[in-house]
């Protein structure tokens, strides 16, 4: 992968600006304060790392969009890339205005992108996600340029969930040392990502390389990582197989490094596994910009390209003396450290054992000698399931008792989907597979479980247990516990038209790992009215040959609002009489009856749609070899 | 009977009917009143709670019956049965 970064646009604890925060790091300034939005007292910390100048009012509502507008504004002006302009968002629960989806479609409008429109939410690693996602998007040839990253807000709700789980530090957030816990952050942050041939091409000026990216899934538990560390390893040895960079090669990581004392422990056992060593100049500017959920990742990719642009790294802010099973030095000072850094790895791990790496080259790399053959992706296997009642005795060895509605029709779909590879998956397998879930909303249970929790006990003691539910990948990661699904996970929407764009997004992902052997897709739709129920349908894919089963194969295009024709017309398929035609419309449960059709009369068959900002076309092909 | 022996098995039985209500009506613990035992396990294979399930139980009994539960009893040791979430609640309940 050669992806060049060509821009940048930040919004932080220190402003509006890139260059406010490049200042601030050279300084070794702090950018945690007492937070002013609301009363403190309740809860065990009063710091934050707050954006200055949005302390309340009308701005304080919409912060997230706010930060967005101007991290996006500043990152396209710098790098003015040119034709069809994705936008891959990252964001988590402190966005309360609307859902995921329409946050990022009025983002897009505002800055005026005509690309496809996704939102990523899989909690604390959404941007570094959205990043990911982005330079696949490129990769695959899909669109000319993306602004990927990430905006979250602090909200009191997010400040007190963190609290009753005891995972907020008294004092500032100390990554990798005493006292333990986290500090709250937020703001934005944007990346424009273009092809490096075509960059250069331009003239645009490079600020850094991507080589590769990863995502994995713990699979373990709602909120504690695995201790072990494999979750973590697995990704980021996963992102640097497909950068195709050696493990000694790492000069630098920047760490999640939360200041929790589960994540710290569990990380550091992660990198050190990955990298094959026990020391690695390694850094988290949580305590300086404090955890920003789902802005947290690109923000700290930002602080990183801004410090090595001056040949140096960030530092470990609030650092007094190294923890028990943590780096000992990591960079513990106030200001950034020298060093000379060619290639790193940027790494964020979530509720729900959600992890996602990157690695990045701070100069050019040839591009890869032999051009690649793509392989093939084959959907080896579909799924659904509807109503409530019945759910249990479709899956009598699987325990569903624990999970919530959607949870609950998302597990029935996949395991249907893995057919003889579940419904447990077992043994290798498990870290082979993965899962990516097209959803929009938390589920309404635990929505409802919140609400009832903070009326009847105050915002200070609400449900903690609900609070880990209600970030939207709480779906995915309950299914993906279940069943031991440890490849690569991820949560993302595109409104009502999720299911198929998620198909597109995991075929990508496919296409792009050699190391994963499939992933299931899934949908949900929880109906809204009481006592409704809702669907879920899942379809499995694989890279060709990697399991033992096999169907037909898959190719998958995806285009930017109103541009259904030019998706259609790359898989060779005619343009639409109109977008609304049923012939071409269709969802991911659209697909089960494709399938179904070319099982009996073979051929070849087109699925298209176009809802919202983005148009996706998918052609199902059965061959002699893929009956 | 001693009437106070009488009077701790009454206090046990209701605090045994709260916790009960707390795991079904919370914890989505999928099983009837009685048959959540006083000595099942709340993690692992009893009753299949986490660390988390357990915060919630903690805060909602406090809630329902009015008192401040020890720091100690959010360790695994007090959370290990509902026999010994109840102790720990009789235990704040004797206490001057």
């Amino acid at each position: 992968m050669r992806v060049a970064v060509t821009g940048l646009g930040v919004v932080s604890a220190f402003g509006v600006g890139a260059a406010a925060l490049r200042l601030a790091l050279q300084e070794g300034r702090g950018g945690l304060s007492p937070v002013r939005h609301f009363d403190t007292s309740p809860y065990p910390s009063r710091l934050a790392g707050s954006v200055p100048g949005f302390d309340g009012g009308p701005q304080r509502k919409n912060a997230a969009f706010e930060f967005a507008v101007r991290a996006g504004t500043e990152a396209l002006a710098q790098a003015r890339p040119r034709g069809s302009v994705a936008l891959v968002l990252g964001t988590s629960i402190g966005v309360t205005d609307g859902t995921h989806h329409a946050l990022a479609e009025r983002l897009a409008g505002a800055l005026g992108l005509t690309g496809p429109v996704i939102a990523i939410t899989t909690a604390c690693c959404s941007s570094n996600n959205a990043l990911g996602l982005g330079a696949e998007l490129l990769e695959a040839g899909d669109v000319d340029a993306v602004l990927a990253g990430g905006t979250d807000q602090i909200t009191e709700e997010m400040f007190a969930g963190f609290s009753m789980l005891g995972a907020l530090s008294a004092g500032p957030c100390a990554p990798f040392s005493l006292p333990t816990g986290t500090t709250l952050g937020e703001g934005a942050g944007f990346v424009v990502l273009e092809r490096a041939g075509e960059a250069a091409a331009r003239g645009a000026r490079t600020l850094s390389w991507v080589l590769g990216e990863a995502l994995s899934c713990d699979a373990m538990h709602e909120v504690a990582p695995d201790a072990t560390g494999r979750g973590v390893a697995r990704c980021v040895g996963s992102a640097l197989h497909q950068a195709q960079v050696a493990p000694a090669a790492v000069d630098y990581v920047n760490a999640h490094g939360t200041g929790t004392a589960h994540n710290d422990a569990a990380e550091w056992k992660g990198l050190t596994t990955a990298l094959g060593r026990d020391s690695v100049l390694v850094s988290s500017t949580k305590g300086t910009l404090g955890h920003a959920q789902g802005a947290a990742g690109v923000l700290e990719i930002i602080a990183s390209l801004l410090c090595l642009e001056d040949g140096r790294v960030p530092s470990t802010q609030n650092f007094a003396g190294p923890r028990n099973r943590c780096p000992g030095d990591p960079v513990g000072q106030a200001t950034p450290r020298a060093a000379t850094v060619q290639r790193w790895v940027a790494t964020n791990s979530a509720f729900w054992g959600a992890n996602a790496s990157l690695v990045f080259s701070t100069q050019e790399v040839p591009t890869a000698p032999a051009a690649r053959v793509r392989p093939r992706i084959v959907v080896a296997g579909f799924g659904s399931a509807a109503g409530t009642a019945e759910l249990q005795r479709t899956l009598p060895r699987v325990d569903l008792s624990a999970l919530d509605l959607p949870s609950r029709l998302v597990t029935c779909a996949v395991a249907e989907a893995l057919g003889g590879l579940g419904p447990v998956v077992k043994g290798e397998l498990r870290e082979g597979l993965g899962l990516f879930l097209g959803a929009v909303a938390p589920s309404r249970d635990a929505r409802t479980r919140f609400d009832a929790s903070i009326e009847e006990r105050g915002m200070a003691k609400l449900s903690a247990e609900a609070f880990t539910r209600m970030v939207t990948s709480a779906i995915g990661g309950a299914c993906a516990r279940l069943l031991g699904l440890r490849g690569p996970f991820t949560t993302l929407t595109s409104g009502f038209g999720s299911g198929l764009v998620a198909l597109a997004c995991a075929a990508r992902y496919l296409e792009l790992h050699d190391d994963v052997r499939g992933v299931v897709v899934a949908s949900v739709d929880e109906r809204e009215e009481p006592g409704a129920t809702g669907r879920a349908c899942a379809v499995l894919l694989a890279r060709e040959g990697a399991l033992p089963v096999t169907g037909p194969l898959l190719e998958v295009c995806l285009a930017g609002a109103g541009h259904l024709a030019q998706a259609l017309a790359a898989l060779g398929a005619p343009p639409p009489a109109s977008t609304d035609d049923a012939s071409v419309s269709g969802s991911l449960e659209r697909l089960g009856g494709v399938l179904q059709a070319l099982r009996s009369s073979g051929g070849s068959r087109v699925v298209g749609q176009s809802l919202g900002a983005t148009s996706c076309a998918v052609r199902l092909t059965c061959s002699p070899e893929n009956p | 009977m001693n009437p106070q022996t009488s009077a701790y098995l009454e206090r046990r039985r209701q605090v045994l009917a709260e916790v009960r209500d707390i795991l079904i009506t919370r914890l989505k613990v999928e099983r009837a009143p009685e048959h959540i035992d006083p000595d099942a396990f709340l993690f692992g294979t009893g009753l299949g709670l986490d660390s988390v399930d357990a915060v919630e139980l903690v805060v909602a009994l406090e809630q329902r019956l009015g008192l401040k539960l020890p720091e100690g009893a959010r360790t695994l040791r007090s959370l290990r049965t509902v026999g010994t979430v109840i102790d720990q609640v009789l235990g704040v309940e004797e206490a001057p």
